[in-house]
């Protein structure tokens, strides 16, 4: 299956700075896929040159099977980090006008407009100014300007920033439904736990280069502890094999020697009738733990 | 293409419903035909006198009607001896000599009279006459000018005779300018009437130039900063190239210029010629249709030139306020017309006319009043036609260089610095 965005090999300087160092992979068909990275890492660098808006130095990059088009551009949807909406303009005109720029007749983007204000209960303010909006209320119609034309690809840069849960929902389910149905999204945002929730895979960027590349799961594993968290009772210090223990958020954390492994310390720890066990698994770092291991270069992709 | 349109129509339509391109629309005709109004009204400052061939300034008239001298002088030259007899007795009743400045100093302090004059006694060698006034009044002495004209020269005739001594002073005053209009009848004009006409001519031109093309390229550096304003850019440059985006904006807002333009000129030709014309000077004036395809001509070279300097600034600037500060200076060239028009229309074939008429920043505007004011060679013509397409595609190199996505996106300021950065990419 060929990959809706092949980047190959892209580097990008500004005025003499590397922003982008060679950078490399993909994003296939139905796949939510997260980009993550601390500010000035070559995130939106990388975004821009994926979308036409800047040019690589050196490198190549492919959408949808080739080399990026108007046409091709059409079936793009983007949200930029910095993103606003043109304020003078009635929310149904605005809308409007965004989506015609991406090649949809405007009687279709106008009934899409109002389908999607219906949606996400917004009709009622279809005729009023951008400007009378509040921020939550902007965010979701920018939203709706991204996904209006029923894009293959959408790239999206923190698209829950300014969001309460309820509406945190609403975004997300929209972003579900696209990968559903079979469409890719590539998502920018420093929310670890959504990152962990809803994308397959990642790429981390750190200082113009992918630090980390892979799914969520082979991420977790490669970067996981030899170690067990244990809920329970007793003293868990003199298990054959455990270094050290440590309290974790009401668990104690088994810390083990790389000679043993987790179902050998479950097999011990059930045949002693001196502990209780009411919890076990196998420890593994969130992914907020991995990223400030990587940035802070404690760790990388290739240790 | 079908992109460039969509932009182009938005803008057009965007800009149409704000209420600032209303208030423009009629605020320009309306400055033009205050302008021109307050010009005929100028020559009402002063009237006739009843002596031919000196016109008074009204206040002066006032003094001359209650019979009040308007004019005291003490003569040290020994040139004026007296009021000359030849002068008619209301004339001469105008003026008052003084046998020293010590007693015209008296009068001056007992407010018995405003002003008065001092013909020193080396008048034909340096030509210097001095005026003491009570009150700083700079004006007071441009205004009595044709009485002391009139009684210097009358006086300094062998033969004293105020109709020589007018004569003298202006030989071409009684001229006539017979154009031949299209319907082999001849428009009659006196030398007065014709400046006067060809004056508001040109004003009006000026103001139709000048409104169409900087309020145009305004509106294309609105439109600009708007955008990174709200900052919406970065969502437009992912569906279109920036040249694409400069393109729709310079047509849309080009297009409403056009149209700006063209109720301006039909307001324009009401004041000209029709009988709905509420200024006469103008009633007679029959322009060449040649001239309203030049105004077009120069409108279209002159947009492109001032809307890629405005889409350049739109580059560089980030805030309303920055690019405001910038296209300050971009008013100026536009503004020098204005500025000399008087200079133009009086010596159309002069130096400076003919400098604004090349230079391709001043050309748009000066050529058409030239035109108007029939007062434009072909040879100077074609020049300034070929220098403002080339400057057209210079500056539209330019902006593109400018307007470039990476320039739009970055963090640029408005720098010397920063505009070399962005001119290289």
């Amino acid at each position: 299956m060929t990959p809706l965005i092949q980047v190959e090999n892209v580097k990008k300087s500004f005025a003499g700075v590397d922003a982008v160092r060679g950078v490399s992979f993909q994003v296939n068909q139905g796949e939510l896929f997260g980009m993550l990275g601390h500010n000035g890492a070559g995130k939106t660098t990388t975004i821009r040159m994926i979308l036409d808006i800047l040019r690589p130095d050196s490198g190549s990059i492919a959408v949808l099977g080739g080399p990026i088009s108007e046409e091709k551009k059409n079936k793009i949807g983007y949200l930029p980090e910095e993103r606003g909406l043109y304020r003078n303009l009635k929310v149904v005109d605005c809308m409007v006008y965004l989506a015609s720029l991406k090649g949809l007749e405007r009687n279709e983007a106008r009934r899409r407009a109002m389908d999607y204000l219906e949606r996400v209960d917004l009709a009622q303010v279809a005729n009023k100014k951008v400007s009378e909006l509040s921020r939550g209320m902007q965010q979701k119609v920018q939203f709706g300007t991204t996904i209006l034309h029923e894009p293959e690809i959408v790239i999206i840069d923190e698209p829950f920033a300014a969001l309460d849960p309820v509406n945190t929902r609403l975004v997300k389910e929209l972003l579900l439904d696209i990968r559903r149905s079979g469409r890719a999204v590539l998502m920018c945002t420093h929310q670890m736990h959504l990152v962990e929730e809803m994308c397959d895979r990642l790429v981390m960027f750190s200082k113009g280069k992918i630090v980390l590349h892979g799914s969520l799961k082979e991420v977790k594993r490669r970067f996981a502890p030899n170690a067990v968290l244990v809920e329970g009772t007793g003293n868990f210090a003199d298990v054959p094999g455990v270094l050290s223990v440590q309290a974790h958020n009401g668990s104690q954390q088994l810390n083990l020697d790389d000679s043993i492994s987790p179902q050998a310390v479950l097999q011990t720890l059930a045949a002693r009738s001196d502990v209780t066990i009411e919890r076990f698994e196998v420890a593994v770092p969130s992914l907020d733990d991995i990223f400030v291991r990587v940035v802070s270069g404690e760790a990388t992709d290739h240790e | 293409m079908m992109k460039v349109l969509t932009i182009a129509r938005t803008e057009f339509l965007k800009h149409l419903r704000k209420p600032s391109f209303w208030f423009v629309l009629v605020l320009i005709p309306a400055v033009m035909g205050f302008m021109s109004l307050s010009n005929g009204s100028g020559s009402g400052n002063s009237s006739d006198s009843g002596i031919p061939g000196i016109a008074l300034p009204e206040q002066t008239l006032a003094k001359f009607q209650s019979g009040e001298p308007v004019i005291n002088f003490i003569d040290q030259s020994g040139l004026v001896p007296s009021v000359p007899a030849a002068l008619p007795a209301e004339t001469a009743a105008l003026f008052q000599r003084y046998d020293s400045e010590p007693v015209a100093q008296a009068a001056l302090d007992s407010a018995a009279i405003d002003s008065y004059y001092v013909i020193p006694a080396d008048y034909l060698e340096s030509g210097d006459i001095v005026r003491y006034s009570r009150d700083f009044d700079p004006f007071g002495g441009a205004l009595e000018g044709d009485l002391m004209q009139l009684l210097l020269t009358t006086s300094l005739l062998p033969d004293p005779s105020p109709e020589v001594a007018r004569a003298l002073l202006q030989p071409t005053a009684g001229m006539t300018i017979e154009p031949l209009e299209s319907n082999g009848q001849a428009a009659v004009k006196s030398s007065d009437e014709r400046m006067s006409s060809v004056f508001q001519l040109g004003m009006m031109f000026t103001m139709l130039l000048y409104g169409s093309i900087f309020i145009s390229a305004s509106w294309l550096l609105q439109a600009l900063i708007e955008e990174k304003e709200n900052r919406v850019i970065e969502v437009v440059l992912s569906s279109v190239t920036s040249q694409q985006l400069l393109a729709g904006k310079i047509i849309g807002l080009g297009l409403l210029g056009l149209l700006e333009l063209v109720i301006w000129g039909a307001a324009a030709s009401v004041f000209l010629g029709g009988k709905l014309s509420f200024l006469p000077s103008l009633k007679d004036i029959d322009l060449a249709p040649t001239v309203w395809v030049l105004v077009a001509v120069c409108f279209a070279c002159g947009y492109a030139i001032y809307g890629s300097l405005m889409a350049g600034i739109g580059a560089l600037a980030n805030t309303m306020r920055e690019s405001s500060q910038l296209s300050i200076v971009m008013a100026v060239p536009v503004m020098l017309p204005l500025f000399f028009m008087s200079v133009i229309v009086t010596q159309p074939n002069g130096v400076l006319s003919t400098v604004l008429s090349i230079v391709p920043f001043t050309a748009p505007i000066v050529l058409v009043v030239r035109a108007a004011i029939g007062s434009l060679p072909l040879w100077l013509l074609g020049t300034s036609l070929l220098l403002m397409v080339g400057t057209v595609l210079g500056m539209q190199w330019l902006a593109a260089r400018m307007f470039r996505s990476q320039n739009l996106l970055g963090d640029l300021q408005p720098s010397w610095k920063s505009l070399g950065r962005a001119l290289r990419g």
